[in-house]
């Protein structure tokens, strides 16, 4: 018991948190969904401060390009699972936590059954389909969903609490078509602000588990750090929400990649090993390099014409529908996009998006 | 005509210009954003609805999903 008055004594000496609310964060549990840029201050932060029970859950690796900002890693760890890396470094950190890591994926399927032991869930995840879930997942559970998200050298953050305030579907009830927004590796971010918002996100866990100060619930906190600009937005709940109103249409949880129209265009791929095929038997292919407007990159397809996401249906009377064409851009995400901006144009020649994008080439 | 302010820039626009408007005027597509009036969020189903006014102060930020 010394060491607690020991260890916490600077969150002791806080009126706001004094020895009752370090309690309270000793008997709590809070999962971490993702274990990568907001993941790492999180578990960082979180284990450092006492939460008791610490849950991690990432299916990912270790990549050499995830040290930038996902301070959790060392060089060694490339290559190895994160969530056991994870574990690793914050039993170290505070050998008073109990940490359980979660090497699989957040499904519709595991989902319920995992955050029925969490009294907090804080979403660090990298994709909507899983946002979506979190979402849900925690309004049907009763839990709050401390949430937030990054690009380029912008965060957002809010507490998503469907029994206090709006939920993640009254803040943004459609998902975004698949591939229309960039991930951080397609859009690149700066890593510190991932440290900023992952910091903030854990205050936040710390202030509803302590019942300390006014959380972010029904608040949108929005920092830009290339300015140093912070403002704040209200979210109201909405009445008519699918899963939070008055008449709520989800009472389960859904196949999120359906929502987010993931697979939609699945059968226009085509692998890279295709492509190189497909490349030295025929000639009348056309390749198209989806980038960012301004962006200059080396082209991974020489040959091929750089078109900005934003005018790619402009191609629908310039490209030939007798030929092949192939979309390609970083991941494969925009390319399958561009696909549906062109089939939705009423383009008729035969298209392709090259799976896992030039990454994978 | 009327006055608003777009992410901290003024525009000026016809009378009875809705949100919605304002974002295909601006080829933005409304589900890739948020959209706050005078700092509130305003509901995608009600962009079509909510009609801008003198003065109003429109934010758009990006919807992401980095983390």
């Amino acid at each position: 018991m010394q060491n607690f008055y020991e260890r916490y004594k600077s969150h002791i000496l806080l009126k706001e948190i004094g020895i009752s609310g370090q309690e309270r964060i000793k008997s709590s549990s809070v999962l971490i969904v993702g274990a990568g840029g907001l993941g790492s201050p999180l578990a960082l932060y979180l284990a450092a401060a006492g939460i008791g029970n610490i849950g991690i859950i990432d299916f990912d690796d270790v990549d050499v390009s995830n040290l930038q900002r996902q301070i959790l890693y060392n060089d060694s760890d490339v290559g190895k699972s994160k969530v056991e890396i994870a574990k690793e470094r914050i039993e170290k950190l505070n050998p008073e936590i109990k940490v359980n890591a979660y090497n699989e994926k957040l499904t519709n399927v595991n989902a319920l059954d995992i955050f029925r032991n969490y009294d907090v869930v804080a979403d660090a995840a990298d994709n909507f389909q899983t946002r979506y879930l979190v979402n849900d997942a925690c309004a049907l559970s009763g839990i709050p969903d401390v949430w937030a998200s990054v690009y380029k050298f912008e965060g957002q953050v809010s507490i998503f609490d469907a029994k206090k305030g709006a939920c993640y579907r009254c803040f943004h009830p459609v998902a975004p078509k698949h591939g229309s927004v960039p991930s951080c590796g397609e859009s690149g971010v700066i890593g510190t602000i991932t440290g900023i918002i992952g910091s903030i996100q854990a205050c936040e866990v710390l202030k509803i588990i302590t019942g300390t100060g006014t959380p972010l619930i029904g608040r949108l906190l929005y920092f830009d750090a290339l300015n140093m600009v912070t403002k704040e937005f209200k979210i109201k709940k909405d009445k008519n929400c699918s899963l939070c109103g008055t008449n709520p249409s989800i009472k389960e949880l859904q196949d999120y990649d359906e929502f987010c129209q993931i697979n939609k265009f699945a059968e226009s791929e085509i692998t890279s090993d295709e492509l190189k095929i497909k490349l030295k038997n025929k000639k009348n292919i056309q390749i198209i390099t989806i980038c960012e407007e301004n962006e200059e990159q080396g082209l991974a397809f020489p040959d091929s014409l750089p078109v900005a996401l934003n005018n790619i249906v402009f191609l629908k009377d310039k490209l030939n529908t007798n030929n092949d064409t192939v979309f390609v851009c970083k991941y494969g995400y925009k390319s399958i996009y561009a696909i549906r901006l062109l089939k939705e144009a009423g383009y008729k020649g035969k298209m392709y998006s090259l799976k896992g994008g030039t990454d994978k080439y | 005509m009327i006055t608003i302010k777009l992410n901290g820039n003024n525009e000026n626009i016809k009378e009875i210009f809705s949100l919605l408007k304002l974002l295909e005027d601006k080829k933005i597509v409304p589900d890739t954003v948020v959209v706050a009036l005078n700092m509130n969020v305003v509901n995608q189903t009600e962009l079509d609805k909510t009609f801008l006014s003198n003065g109003d102060t429109v934010e758009v930020l990006r919807f992401v999903a980095g983390g």
